[in-house]
């Protein structure tokens, strides 16, 4: 990479860091080439090397991902989404997200979301309407891929939606305007739509390490300090567990609207979630070293959004 | 059907509409800062609303006009997204503006202008020399011009119930004594399980030393300071809560334990005092009774110290603890002299409240919107009283700009007198006083009214709640009562709890007398707590302790 784009990538993502430090997360990713049979081997992991997985959850996404015609946020490097998530309790809750794709340079990426997706209602010829229920078919898609005409005029109307409140005090938005790395005009995204719909099976681990076993990384990097209250559910009172990040194997599959083309991909992800970041990388880093010995995993840096839509040839 | 009673009043504490517009406002009327964001066909101009909407919720934006902007509260965001979705859509339908439309308009201007004043506020590095002579000439003069007309006919007993963003009307079932635990348990703060808390960072404002911290267990913020407000504020605060009004909510502690993480701002006790030196010059080193390194033996007794082992600690022999409730958002001044608020009576009335506490602090910083929320509710604006520290007797040098609360000696035994045709109230304050002015008789009687149910009982668990050693805490509770009771004659109201006092109270320990005649004396055994309670030297001079 030349010297000159290395700086620009590593300034920009100190703005982001200062500016929108409370909207970033620090993320790895690992693809998961051999389908089923590795994805069922991590599914089953408990322990590697040093740290244990404890799995605590399995909830349900669907996502509808928005693009222009020309695909100008997938260009930019950004992903756009309304998602819908079910946990294993049947709680049910939506939001409209804007991330960021990784780069070389570093693993942290903007993450701006809007969670209180009830609170919005449209017209939709005549009719009060809630954007969410202009969303559900949508994600309904998923299961019988019948792009009905009711879908088609939802289609239309969130487009519709977005156009009118694009300058709204809603933060993809407002963080679509002003990132410091493209700042997208009302112009450029006036054709927003759903393009892509998705339904993913999410397992969700705590990775830990657990010192009353071997408490050598625990004298070497310390203690995740963290109050009882901001530990998980799951970690609570359990005081020799040492948390230091969270980790998410998904299995999805990826419908367009505008054909009946679908893809399937697999991906472990990876948040740190040590108190002192540096410390969480390090240690980070050394579970994937011994994660990437026992597997044959791929590391990766492109979103779901942009692996589906590289699979099915769209926008390219 | 006692059951069905009790239920109906704990569904429904509040029995009262509460009222967001002033009384003054009615049939959609609208205050003058609010006109600007409706079109002549009296429908939403949405640019301009969504100018302030994307100012108080858009993180990207980090100044205005120059000037820093604060942090914004998660609860803030959110409540400006959901007044913000109400206009937003009625000027997609361009409904024209009604009752609805306009308490939305009203609340979102509130919240927006409260956070400049935030703004405004924290970007003053320190009191200007415009403001000192201001606070000068307030505290000298002002008095003179807080001389209230008698009407010919003034009306008999009021009992005007007046429920809004800036006063509670309680059930008669809740004796005013509890109207304090009542609002801090809506909002779910309670300080008796706080007894460890870990340091975040030194408070850089006020004049007191503070530091903000949280609870070891729930993660509660709290803020803690010391010094001559300790008994202080707690007692203005129960008073007020007393009275109707919401409030700072404030707790004496004793032994409270504060860990120093490798994380905090200051490592060691050496260093936190060091550091309180350097911003207030002022010692706390007396209020620390111990220190020490978070041992082995302490996590076997406590497991949430554990992630804690190996580092410092400090306990303090007292200090006041206040609450920063999540349920409870803070945003800025409540703008007593904006959207209209200066028409609302219980607001001119609470010069009545001033007046009885002897708070000398006034100044609009000392006011404070909020939000409040709960699990199940919207998040609603709250008008508070904040910081009532600075009163029960104060001393005011003006020599060197020294001051100093709760100096019992220092405390008038009345608070008004009537003259002629003229109420003459003799406590000092240093600002609003023009705004006070406006407050008329009716207004005040209004309140005297609401501090008439204040009897023996109640005056006398509002004393203890703010740990004053027993023999000054009795002379206060002599002193209060006779305060009340000149506020009550003075606007000829029937006295239905009278509370017995003794101006020329006299008190032994141990043989030893420390009231005399009414007057708290010199030399006591008090002389050997952190804060004098007789010397006149204030925060500028460590309270009498250099």
């Amino acid at each position: 990479m030349e010297i000159s784009k290395y700086i620009l990538l590593t300034l920009f993502f100190l703005q982001l860091t200062s500016i929108h430090a409370q909207l970033t997360e620090d993320q790895r990713k690992f693809s998961i080439e051999n389908n089923d049979s590795i994805y069922k081997e991590i599914e089953s992991l408990s322990d590697i090397g040093d740290f244990s997985l404890l799995q605590h959850s399995k909830d349900i996404y669907y996502d509808i991902y928005l693009d222009s015609p020309d695909f100008t946020l997938k260009k930019h490097g950004f992903s756009l989404r309304f998602r819908k998530r079910i946990t294993q309790n049947n709680d049910i809750s939506y939001s409209f997200q804007l991330k960021s794709e990784m780069n070389e340079v570093n693993s942290i990426r903007l993450e701006a979301e809007e969670d209180n997706l009830e609170l919005y209602q449209f017209i939709q010829g005549t009719n009060k309407v809630s954007l969410i229920a202009l969303l559900e078919p949508l994600f309904q898609y998923t299961e019988n891929q019948v792009l009905s005409d009711g879908i088609q005029l939802n289609i239309q109307t969130i487009n519709e939606w977005i156009n009118f409140k694009f300058d709204a005090p809603i933060l993809p938005f407002q963080l679509l305007k002003n990132n410091g790395k493209h700042n997208f005009s009302k112009e450029e995204l006036i054709g927003l739509k759903p393009i892509l719909v998705g339904r993913s099976e999410r397992m969700r681990f705590h990775g830990v390490f657990n010192e009353e076993v071997n408490d050598s990384l625990t004298k070497m990097y310390g203690y995740n300090r963290l109050l009882e209250n901001e530990l998980p559910e799951h970690l609570k009172n359990k005081s020799g567990l040492n948390w230091i990040f969270e980790a998410s194997l998904d299995k999805s599959t990826f419908y367009t609207f505008q054909n009946k083309k679908v893809v399937q991909l697999s991906e472990l992800e990876i948040e740190n979630k040590f108190n002192q970041p540096s410390i969480g990388v390090q240690l980070i880093d050394a579970f994937e070293k011994q994660l990437l010995l026992k597997m044959k995993l791929s590391k990766g840096s492109s979103s779901k959004y942009v692996q589906a839509v590289r699979v099915l040839l769209i926008g390219e | 059907m006692r059951n069905l009673i009790f239920l109906l009043f704990w569904s429904v504490p509040f029995l009262s509409f509460s009222q967001l517009l002033p009384a003054s406002l009615n049939n959609n009327a609208y205050p003058i800062e609010i006109a600007s964001y409706i079109k002549k066909d009296s429908t939403i101009d949405l640019d301009k609303v969504r100018s302030i909407t994307n100012l108080l919720t858009n993180p990207t934006i980090t100044s205005f006009q120059g000037i820093v902007l604060p942090k914004r509260k998660k609860t803030v965001t959110e409540k400006v997204k959901a007044l913000s979705e109400d206009l937003e859509f009625a000027a997609f339908r361009k409904k024209k503006v009604d009752q609805q439309l306009i308490e939305s308009l009203y609340t979102l201007q509130w919240i927006y202008l409260s956070y400049l004043q935030k703004a405004e506020n924290d970007a003053q590095a320190a009191i200007t020399i415009k403001e000192k002579y201001a606070m000068f000439t307030n505290s000298i003069f002002g008095l003179r011009k807080l001389h209230i007309k008698i009407p010919k006919t003034a009306s008999s007993q009021n009992s005007t119930d007046l429920s809004s963003p800036f006063f509670n009307v309680f059930p008669d079932t809740i004796r005013p004594e509890n109207h304090f635990d009542f609002l801090a348990k809506k909002t779910s703060t309670n300080a008796k399980n706080t007894s460890i808390v870990l340091l975040d960072s030194c408070s850089r404002n006020g004049s007191i030393p503070k530091f903000n911290v949280h609870d070891l267990v729930k993660n509660d913020e709290w803020i803690i300071k010391w010094g001559d407000e300790i008994n202080t504020e707690i007692f203005a605060s129960h008073m007020f809560a007393a009275l109707g009004y919401n409030v700072d909510f404030s707790y004496y502690s004793k032994n409270l334990t504060l860990i120093l993480t490798p994380n905090s701002e200051v490592k060691s006790a050496k260093e936190l005092i060091d550091l309180l030196k350097s911003i207030y010059s002022i010692d706390i080193s007396r209020y620390i009774q111990l220190e020490g390194i978070v041992s082995n033996e302490m996590v076997l007794n406590n497991g949430q110290l554990k992630p804690f082992l190996g580092n410092n600690f400090v306990v303090f022999s007292e200090c006041l603890l206040e609450a920063r409730p999540n349920q409870l958002k803070r945003i800025g001044s409540f703008l007593p002299l904006a959207l209209d608020n200066d028409t609302r009576i219980e607001l001119k009335a609470s010069l009545l409240a001033h007046q009885f506490i002897d708070n000398w602090d006034t100044r609009e910083e000392n006011t404070l919107l909020a939000l409040k929320k709960n699990k199940k509710t919207v998040a609603e604006p709250i008008a508070i009283f904040s910081d009532l520290g600075t009163c029960m007797g104060v001393s005011v040098s003006w020599l060197n700009r020294d001051f100093k609360a709760g100096l019992v000696n220092q405390l008038p035994w009345e608070v008004v007198k009537k003259r002629n045709n003229k109420l003459i109230f003799k406590g000092r304050m240093n600002a609003q006083i023009d705004f006070y002015k406006q407050a008329s008789y009716s207004d005040l009687r209004w309140l005297a009214v609401q501090l008439e149910k204040i009897d023996s009982s109640s005056l006398r668990s509002i004393v203890n709640s703010a740990n004053w050693p027993p023999e000054l805490a009795e002379l206060y509770f002599h002193k209060m009562a006779a305060r009340r009771v000149s506020i009550l004659k003075a606007m000829n109201i029937i006295d239905s709890h009278p509370i017995q006092f003794d101006r020329k109270l006299n008190l032994f320990k141990n043989g030893v007398q420390i009231i005399r005649r009414g007057k708290l004396l010199k030399r006591t055994y008090l002389k050997d707590l952190p804060v004098s309670y007789t010397c006149k030297k204030g925060r500028m001079r460590n309270y009498g302790n250099k």
